[in-house]
């Protein structure tokens, strides 16, 4: 993606994260860290506390114990706004209640910036993140015209919008074919922020991430490269399942097989 | 680009509806039994205002400012305020088919004004409605409450509650004292009536409109937040909780002083909203000053209606803004079928 939006590299620190929703512990004692500028992916079966380990990083929830760090700020101290213009969060299935055109659910991207009703630099902004995220020429179709994949780069150029330090991801290929698969993570990787993504496919995970977190039921089990984390030995406690790691003959990256 | 052009042609949508909304205004008030014509009305209203004018007849004059200009008056602020209401209802709970009234503010409303109707409890109207409005809406956000954080969902299932159980305390009530044409005066209560409009409803709904109506409207950049639901809004800075607990008072105070001068007119706050945002897109900052502009226009023309087409007898309001409405309604939704409304 030649086009460059003004992103600020930021990296993340947590430590000693701890949640607990409805009496139920969610998360427990999470010290992990998203380096700046590499994308980082959170891997777990469901009910790990993916989605909800994202949601802390993104000030959505609250951690009971423990704190978010974005480049060494403390993310609690952060004001609500200030804090959306470092991160932007991707959701699961997102659907906007009214029919809007891509460009306007990318608008929605610049509400932390804005002033008042008018905010006339929105523009430059908005072009920017549409043509970062591929979406330039769907910009005036409706949201729901568009296949699973367009909404998903329309998701993206929304979160570009915000001009954030740290994206968040939550399962972003959720319901997309392979080819929206894999150009997605592409294009997040070729974005260059730092970007942390829950995903369920290991090896998708194995092909386009830096660095993986590894959950299982609240715990952080596991953290390292890709090559490091996903060791049949790992992938079998965690997930329950008897797999091999391969390797990818043409990217080298590690292939997991189950058998 | 689209965005400069769109963003003149808004401009002059709104314009246009505010000139349109003078000129039906006007002539309204030459609507009627009485021989008026436009430049009685602005003669009248200009002497009022002290300016140095031919004088208007004195019955002339007291029709157009006594009667009639009220009257046009309240029916405007009316339906601004229902239409406002009914957008920012829509939009905090992302429920196309949510109204002004959804969290059981009429049932309320109109639970105090037959209660002062009938029992004849020492009050003015206007005020024991609009107390029945606030004690539904506190009864109701109270329940959604209980179990956790208000969502859209319990908001609506916590009003419906209170509805029905408003609704059967007012229908015991007319059933068990209601006596000869005391009948006929609830009915037309209850169906929303601008009959009883003077200075003093113009000042209720004028000044309801003027305060939390532009308090609404400034909030329309936090509005936007909420497409995409509660996270997304989260997301985007916004304190969720505290913006909903906001709006729904504000919804619920503007519709509450509405409700208490006219009683609950329907379909306003319900058609409006879709139809002026198939005209300017779901953007708040451009639809919300359209929709007020828009749903004071339908109401005026409405309540004009409803006084003259039986004349001498008068129609409630809600039964002409229903045989207008439903038709819309109806419209919107086959148009819409398989897009936005599931």
């Amino acid at each position: 993606m030649g086009v460059t939006t003004r992103v600020r590299l930021a990296g993340l620190e947590l430590s000693g994260v701890s949640v607990s929703i409805d009496g139920r512990p969610i998360l427990r004692d999470i010290t992990a860290s998203a380096p700046s500028g590499l994308v980082t992916g959170l891997l777990g079966p469901n009910g790990a506390g993916k989605s909800t380990l994202l949601r802390i990083i993104g000030g959505i929830t609250a951690p009971d114990a423990g704190t978010v760090a974005i480049d060494g700020t403390d993310l609690a101290a952060l004001p609500r706004r200030e804090r959306a213009r470092r991160i932007a969060l991707l959701e699961q299935n997102a659907t906007p209640s009214t029919d809007l055109t891509a460009r306007e659910v990318v608008q929605l991207g610049r509400i932390p910036h804005r002033r008042g009703l008018l905010s006339p630099t929105d523009a430059p902004s908005v072009d920017a993140a549409l043509a970062a995220a591929g979406a330039t020429d769907i910009a005036e179709r409706h949201w729901h015209t568009l296949s699973g994949g367009q909404q998903q780069r329309v998701q993206v150029a929304r979160a570009l919008a915000q001009e954030p330090g740290v994206l968040l991801l939550d399962e972003p290929t959720n319901h997309l074919d392979v080819h929206a698969q894999l150009s997605l993570l592409r294009q997040v990787r070729g974005l260059g922020v730092t970007a942390v993504m829950a995903l369920h496919d290991l090896t998708l995970a194995a092909a386009h991430c830096d660095r993986i977190l590894l959950l299982d039921d609240g715990c952080l089990v596991a953290a390292g490269t890709p090559a490091e984390v996903l060791q049949p030995a790992t992938i079998s406690a965690v997930y329950g399942v008897d797999c091999d790691v391969l390797t990818n003959p043409r990217t080298g990256h590690p292939v997991i097989v189950f058998s | 680009m689209r965005g400069p052009r769109r963003r003149v042609s808004h401009a002059a949508a709104l314009l246009g509806t505010i000139v349109a909304l003078l000129i039906v205004c006007c002539v309204a008030i030459t609507i009627g039994p009485a021989d008026i014509r436009v430049g009685d009305v602005l003669a009248s209203v200009a002497g009022h205002l002290g300016l140095p004018v031919a004088a208007v007849p004195p019955l002339t004059d007291t029709i157009v400012w006594e009667l009639r200009l009220p009257r046009v008056l309240t029916a405007a602020a009316v339906g601004a305020g229902l239409a406002l209401s009914g957008a920012v209802m829509q939009s905090v709970t992302r429920n196309p088919l949510a109204d002004p009234y959804l969290l059981g503010l009429s049932s309320g409303a109109s639970l105090g004004a037959v209660a002062v109707l009938i029992l004849g409890v020492g009050i003015m109207l206007p005020p024991a409605a609009f107390a029945g409005a606030l004690l539904a809406l506190v009864a109701s956000l109270a329940i959604a409450r209980a179990g956790g954080a208000i969502t859209p969902g319990r908001a609506v299932l916590a009003g419906l509650a209170i509805a029905q159980l408003a609704g059967a305390a007012t229908s015991f009530i007319i059933f068990w004292s209601a006596k000869g044409d005391s009948y006929r005066e609830i009915l037309n209560w209850l169906l929303g009536s601008l009959a009883g409009s003077d200075w003093s409803t113009v000042a209720i709904s004028g000044i309801a409109l003027a305060v939390v109506g532009t308090a609404l409207v400034l909030a329309a950049p936090r509005l936007d937040a909420f497409t995409f639901g509660d996270t997304a809004a989260a997301s985007l800075g916004i304190n969720v909780e505290a913006t909903r607990w906001l709006l729904l008072t504000g919804v619920a105070l503007l519709t509450g002083a509405m409700v208490a001068v006219s009683g609950a007119i329907g379909f306003v706050g319900l058609i409006l909203p879709h139809v002026v945002r198939s005209v300017t897109g779901p953007g708040h900052a451009r639809m919300l000053p359209l929709t007020v502009v828009a749903g004071a226009l339908f109401l005026v023309i409405a309540d004009t209606l409803a006084r003259t087409v039986f004349d001498p007898r008068e129609l409630p309001v809600g039964i002409i803004t229903a045989v207008i409405g439903v038709p819309v309604f109806v419209l919107l939704f086959v148009r819409k079928r398989g897009a936005t409304w599931a």
